[in-house]
């Protein structure tokens, strides 16, 4: 299939040119979905599966577990194409919800330069039918059929829809890694389960390819056959120009502004833990060992008490305490603990990372209004980590994109840091960095001796200190008199929703991390547009619009009429006129 | 002057009016009282019974549409006073007009994401609450805790 804009299943696609990258993979489609996720899953109820063509959904259900299945089949073309068409579908094929439409695909013309498995040919394709209403709206999938094999990483390339006639670069929303359990056979589906969320992206310098990440490592290879590495990327970005003058509806343009977010992402652990130095050990007991190892710390032995007396054992116990984890995945081996020079005879599992990080997942914070009361004054997006507590989000930092968190965690002193991670691509944003830093402590120690008790008592009055306060502020009669005439002011109230959690208090706390979304309570009548009408503030010529209008300013009156009349005409203009 | 008489049922804000055969009411001849503005003539003319439902005219001397304010009657003969309806006079050109608009009944020419006063709300908010997916701290629905024994050296 030769290069250039084809028609092709009665889709408009762009066959792109041949890429010799051995890293790169590439088919794109332009699909669309819905805004919100369980109105995906209440149309696929109502609607007895997915009938819409070309629509794509992820699911997410009552845990708010979100996990896309996707299912590919490749079928050739000729000898030197061939067409993946792949689906979303909760389930398996042999599952009840398994249904039988695709819901996409791409055309992958094979390199016949490289094996099989490499197809470096690309094609996109864009819906007709978008709908004004839709998010996703001209996003596009990149469907890297190949990465795993050569361990080289996850870089991918990408090119625009239509060459250069789209004018700007897409920005890439989210990052779906999912391991292929099979190479692709013609005429097979085969099932992919998706892996975490691939999450960051880099640009290579000089190249319009991009390394992928996935908290905060590069993204390699694993397992068999190749995997299948997604990206959703929304073309509704466009770059700034101060020469644009036309503006439109949704947002007027005018900057030359390209500043391209740097996007930090979530970082690395430290290279080095105490573990690594021999100083120290680090044990996971079970409550059965932990009173093992008590017995001999207090056992009236005369043999255990002779080596005692050369080395108090307590003097080595560095700490012993309770963290909030699982931490089974993380023995390395079952060891006899010694205290300094002194066998305990206790065998207990040995912890192999001082440092960890724990993922919480990403949260969608999805449209309500889709107008100005989604975001400061009108809405407050809060949202409570676990043992930090509860702190404010800016709107414009989640809304209608997505927060991740990730906690980096030191299971020695029980400190972390907690990072929220905001990714919002409409409206221009180009944000996808971790804004927010929290630190905390997770840790309950045990007190020893008596010195410990000192200092743990003094941790639990410190943790009381900063207990639930619950206070309300912020004055009651501005508040009752802003809310009458307007919708937008919801941050007349502030609300102290926690204190701070520490030590001891950390382990009695809420443990999941939730978002909390305020949002106004919209009143309007009907047919409030064709009466009052909605804000615009753009540059209109009046022959091409109709219904209510009023004029904010005339560019010029060229009305041939004397002055009366036409500062009548437009002082009615912008009392408002029906056209 | 010839004066076309119209009984319009549309809003005063209206670009043009509904003029047709069925709003024309009368077509009388007329003159100005005295003096006076253009844009709010008084015209004279003979007294006919259809006048008391009118409420829209014409002046073709002055190629200009007016809202009729009032009519004064008299014997057989009835005055009118009326204002120009500028937005019905110049209709085509207003059309041609390049305008920053403030306010517009369609979404095509509307941006929804700018403050807008008007917008009301009731005096209860709408709160939800969203948990993040993955819970490192729990095990499904109980909360999960480890010991940790640090010791120097170790084993």
């Amino acid at each position: 299939m030769p290069a250039g804009l084809r028609r092709f299943l009665g889709q408009d696609i762009m066959v792109g040119e041949a890429v010799a990258d051995t890293n790169s993979i590439f088919g794109k489609q332009v699909y669309q979905t819905t805004p919100t996720y369980f109105d995906a899953i209440k149309y696929m109820q109502q609607n007895g599966g997915i009938t819409h063509e070309n629509q794509v959904y992820r699911f997410v259900d009552e845990n708010y577990d979100e996990y896309p299945l996707f299912a590919f089949r490749r079928e050739f073309i000729d000898a030197d194409h061939f067409i993946v068409s792949y689906r979303f579908r909760r389930g398996t094929p042999t599952s009840p919800e398994w249904g039988d439409e695709s819901v996409g695909w791409i055309a992958c013309p094979r390199n016949t330069e490289y094996q099989d498995s490499q197809p470096y040919r690309y094609a996109g394709a864009k819906w007709d039918d978008i709908t004004e209403e839709d998010h996703w709206r001209n996003a596009i999938w990149f469907f890297n059929a190949d990465i795993a094999s050569n361990y080289h990483g996850g870089v991918f390339k990408w090119e625009y829809p239509y060459g250069v006639a789209l004018g700007h670069e897409p920005v890439i929303d989210t990052i779906v890694q999912g391991y292929l359990t099979d190479e692709l056979t013609a005429g097979a589906y085969q099932e992919v389960e998706s892996g975490e969320y691939a999450g960051a992206y880099e640009p290579v310098p000089g190249t319009t390819y991009y390394s992928v990440y996935r908290d905060g490592m590069f993204i390699t290879g694993s397992g068999d056959g190749p995997y299948v590495m997604l990206a959703l990327m929304n073309l509704s970005q466009e770059i700034d120009s101060f020469e644009d003058d036309t503006a439109e509806a949704g947002g007027g343009y005018g900057g030359g502004y390209n500043f391209r977010s740097a996007h930090i992402g979530f970082p690395g652990l430290p290279t080095i833990s105490i573990m690594d130095t021999g100083m120290a050990s680090m044990f996971n007991p079970t409550p059965v060992q932990a009173r093992a190892f008590a017995n001999f710390l207090w056992s009236d032995d005369f043999f255990d008490n002779i080596l005692k007396l050369i080395g108090d054992p307590l003097e080595n116990v560095i700490s012993f305490a309770s963290v909030p984890l699982d931490l089974s995945t993380l023995h390395a081996g079952s060891e006899i603990v010694k205290v300094g020079n002194v066998s305990t005879g206790v065998g207990m599992p040995r912890l192999s990372h001082q440092y960890i990080t724990v993922s919480l997942g990403t949260v969608k914070i999805p449209h309500k209004w889709w107008t100005a009361l989604d975001y400061e004054p009108g809405s407050q997006i809060e949202i409570f980590l676990p043992f930090c507590g509860m702190f404010n989000l800016s709107a414009s930092e989640v809304r209608a994109g997505s927060v991740t968190v990730q906690y980096n965690i030191d299971l020695l002193s029980g400190d972390f840091v907690a990072f929220v991670r905001c990714r919002v691509t409409e409206n221009k944003s180009d944000l996808d960095d971790v804004l927010y830093h929290k630190t905390g402590n997770l840790l309950t120690n045990f007190p020893l001796t008596e010195a410990n008790y000192a200092s743990f008592y003094k941790s639990l009055v410190t943790g009381a200190a900063g207990a639930v306060s619950g206070a309300v502020t912020g004055n009651p009669l501005l508040m009752a008199s802003s809310l009458v005439d307007s919708a937008m002011s919801v941050g007349s109230i502030q609300l102290e929703r926690t204190g701070s959690f520490s030590g001891a208090a950390s382990g009695m706390s809420c443990r999941s991390a939730y978002i909390v979304l305020t949002q106004p309570a919209q009143h309007l009548p009907g047919a409030y547009n064709k009466y009052v009408g909605y804000p615009s503030y753009l540059r209109r010529t009046l022959s091409s619009l109709s219904g209510y209008t009023e004029v904010e300013s005339l560019i010029d009156n060229t009305v041939a009429a004397p002055d009366d009349e036409k500062a009548e005409i437009e002082r009615l203009l912008k009392e408002g006129v029906i056209l | 002057m010839t004066i076309k008489l119209y009984k319009i049922k549309d809003d005063r804000r209206q670009l043009e009016k509904t003029l047709n055969a069925e709003t024309l009411q009368r077509t009388m001849n007329g003159h100005l009282k005295s003096d006076c503005s253009i844009m709010d003539p008084i015209i004279e003319i003979t007294y006919d019974p259809v006048l008391a439902g009118c409420n829209y005219m014409y002046i073709d001397d002055f190629e200009r549409y007016y809202h009729i304010n009032n009519i004064e009657v008299g014997a057989q003969r009835a005055f009118i006073h009326a204002h120009v309806d500028v937005l019905q006079t110049y209709a085509q050109q207003i059309r041609q007009l390049d305008c920053i608009i403030a306010r517009q009944e369609s979404k095509d020419h509307a941006n929804l994401y700018l403050n807008d006063k008007i917008f009301r709300a009731l005096n209860y908010k709408i709160i939800n609450t969203v948990r993040f997916p993955k819970t490192p701290f729990m095990n499904g629905k109980q909360n999960v805790d480890s010991l940790v024994l640090t010791v120097g050296g170790g084993y």
